[in-house]
């Protein structure tokens, strides 16, 4: 009896686990790739002119296109955040973390590009924040998506294996050793706060990670590229290529895109460049966009 | 009837032939001249062991221009092709990556995935090496390199140093990258009323070739004159600056009236193709502001043509942000100028791997299956002993 009893217990443990099994694999159940463009242009401010709006709106929209057409094309699933179709988004930092939290529910690999301005905040200045469209340098509006508190809450599932943050200062701050936070606990720096993690190579060539970032300020997309030997090429063409040549090759990797065009535009390779040690490669470059 | 038939033969045999031909320049048609172009440098110019690589063509694509209105900053009319082929041995990966330009090759760099490249011959000395693939390069149709190649002979390609044979000037550099590791880069520019135009540059990555940029075919060198000087640009750019430049803010503000910090002001001459086919002298004027203007703009660069004193571009130079103060003030861990020192994992972060959910899956299905299998064989054993 004692063992009929047992067995029952046991049996409907079976059915507890089956049902909270098939739950738990609903709920892990993602796309394969999520990606996400974004774009803060700070009208209001004034911070950005009018041609920079426009150039970085219809470029972050045509990487927005080739990413969906990338990621329909060659993978199976894909789950996309885009806030780059007007001149307001994301107002509020919130948007970035509402996006990256869903972008890493949603996928099993995250690719992410964001285009605007960084500044630093905190603790001797080794925190960075991105502006959003509200934001304003002095004083502190609460308006600007802060490392430790609106982008590492929400990348903790370690997801965002490619990402490029086109703003000032997104290389920097990249924590070299124990502890991996400032004297208050607060995690810091946007190569640590966007992948979760610390073992990302100065232009490195392996690992399952690339990160993109500016060492210092980041240029503008409607700049023409100094000392450039071509005469043509601005740095939102920089950018367009840069993503182009990833997704109409892919076989490309970062490293290779970023050779195409430094040979392009300064006849020479990109570690011979005058942007190279400035526009940094976190991680493995011998990444694509297929990962 | 025997006529007819000899007729029917010759007939059939006339179309299969016509067909057969047809076929074949069709298929050869098939082939861009940019990728014979591309093949046969990898045959007859690139240095590596093609016996022990496959080589297949991965992808190409030609290069689309983005959607937008304004004329300025348009690209040139320049056809850029890439090819990228795949190099697979059992020790060594590699891709090979081409960018034919208006039909003309200028580009070809070799990235490694696996091993080392596996070169076509050993050399004791990179010296060597370098006129070893000037000799295959022109066996290939490449234009003269003979005179860059005299200036190799007896040159010490280990420092960082400049030489100069007539007008050719070698640039030699060396370095150790995290991602390519020792790379030597050679460059030749022609020199000419004080602008260099560069010739060619050849880079080797641990002796082995890795990057070629040949720019001599697709933009020859033009009306070279210099009648400007830089102190004279620098004038002609400050002034038109003064006169002429301006940009538009949100609501319709036009920013003008900029103030610059002379002793920042940097004037570099060199060369540029900007509308046109050839190359010709242009003043690099950087004209640092006195203060961040609207629209970030900390600097603006006027492109003013040494020949003619024409203000070819003036560009404002906008900043994405405003920088930390320096490391003294706050003693913060910034990025190494070199690479990084070996970084240990955290137990508080993960290292480079991925987490998979796939664990989580596997732990409650090997739950399961223990517990199953336990009741089974309890419920076995109840009934045996009820049999009993």
């Amino acid at each position: 009896m004692r063992l009929l009893k047992i067995s029952a217990l046991l049996l409907l443990g079976i059915l507890t686990l089956s049902v909270s099994s098939s739950f738990l694999i609903e709920s892990t159940k993602a796309y394969e790739y999520g990606w996400g463009v974004y774009l803060p242009n700070n009208v209001i401010q004034g911070v950005d002119s009018e041609n920079e709006v426009y150039y970085s709106t219809v470029i972050c929209d045509e990487i927005c296109w080739m990413l969906y057409y990338y990621y329909t094309t060659y993978h199976y699933s894909w789950y996309y955040e885009v806030a780059c179709g007007s001149q307001e988004d994301p107002i509020h930092p919130g948007d970035y973390s509402t996006a990256l939290n869903n972008l890493q529910t949603n996928n099993d690999k995250v690719t992410f590009f964001t285009k605007g301005h960084c500044v630093p905040w905190g603790y001797a200045y080794w925190h960075r924040e991105l502006l959003c469209t509200l934001a304003s340098f002095d004083p502190d509006n609460g308006e600007q998506a802060k490392d430790s508190y609106d982008i590492w809450p929400y990348t903790g599932q370690f997801k965002n294996r490619f990402s490029f943050i086109w703003h000032c200062g997104t290389a920097d701050q990249y924590p070299q050793g124990p502890p991996y936070q400032d004297p208050y606990g607060l995690k810091y720096g946007m190569p640590f706060c966007f992948t979760h993690n610390m073992a990302m190579d100065y232009y490195g060539s392996s690992g399952s990670y690339v990160y993109l970032g500016w060492l210092g300020t980041a240029p503008q997309f409607d700049c023409f590229i100094p000392y450039q030997t071509e005469g043509t090429v601005w740095w939102f063409h920089f950018a367009y290529y840069f993503f182009y040549s990833l997704i109409y090759e892919q076989y490309l990797s970062v490293m290779d895109a970023l050779n195409i065009l430094s040979n392009w535009i300064w006849d020479e390779p990109f570690n011979e460049s005058p942007y190279y040690d400035h526009l940094i490669v976190w991680g493995n470059g011998n990444m694509g966009l297929s990962y | 009837m025997r006529k007819k038939l000899k007729i029917l033969v010759v007939t059939t045999t006339l179309v299969i032939v016509i067909m057969a031909f047809g076929t074949t320049s069709i298929a050869k048609s098939e082939i861009p001249t940019s990728q014979q172009k591309v093949e046969a440098f990898t045959e007859m110019a690139l240095p590596i062991d093609k016996s022990q690589y496959n080589i297949t063509l991965a992808g190409y694509f030609v290069w689309d221009t983005p959607d937008i209105e304004d004329v300025d900053r348009q690209l040139d009319n320049c056809r850029r092709e890439t090819y990228t082929y795949l190099c697979l041995s059992d020790q060594s990966e590699l891709r090979l990556n081409y960018v034919v330009e208006d039909g003309v090759l200028t580009t070809c760099f070799v990235s490694v995935r696996k091993g080392q490249v596996l070169t076509d011959q050993t050399y004791s000395k990179l010296n060597d090496a370098v006129i070893g693939f000037f000799g295959k390069y022109q066996n290939f149709g490449a234009a003269d390199t003979s005179e860059m190649q005299n200036m190799l002979q007896n040159t010490d390609l280990t420092g960082n140093q400049t030489f100069l044979s007539g007008d050719l000037k070698l640039k030699i550099s060396n370095g150790d990258y995290p991602f390519t590791g020792h790379q030597t880069t050679l460059k030749w520019y022609r020199v000419i009323n004080g602008c260099e135009y560069l010739e060619l540059s050849l880079s080797f990555a641990n002796d082995a070739f890795c990057n070629l940029k040949d720019v001599r075919e697709l933009y020859p060198i033009g009306d070279a004159t210099v009648n400007i000087s830089k102190e004279q640009a620098i004038a002609i750019a400050m002034q038109y600056i003064a006169e002429n430049y301006t940009y538009e803010m949100y609501g319709g503000v036009w920013v003008r009236d900029f103030k610059v910090n002379e002793r920042l002001t940097t004037a570099v001459l060199s060369s540029t193709t900007r509308n046109s086919n050839t190359r010709y002298p242009v003043w690099n004027i950087m004209l640092t502001l006195d203060h961040t203007y609207p629209g970030s703009v900390a600097a603006l660069l006027v492109l003013v043509s040494a020949g003619s004193g024409e203000v070819l571009l003036c560009s404002n130079q906008a900043e994405g942000g405003i920088t930390a103060p320096t490391d003294e003030d706050t003693n913060v861990i910034v990025l190494p100028s070199t690479s990084p020192s070996t970084l240990s994992p955290s137990p508080a972060a993960p290292t480079d791997s991925v987490p998979s959910n796939s664990n989580t899956e596997n732990a409650v299905i090997a739950a399961t299956v223990t517990v199953t299998a336990l009741a089974l064989v309890l419920i076995t054993l109840f009934i045996k002993k009820r049999k009993r």
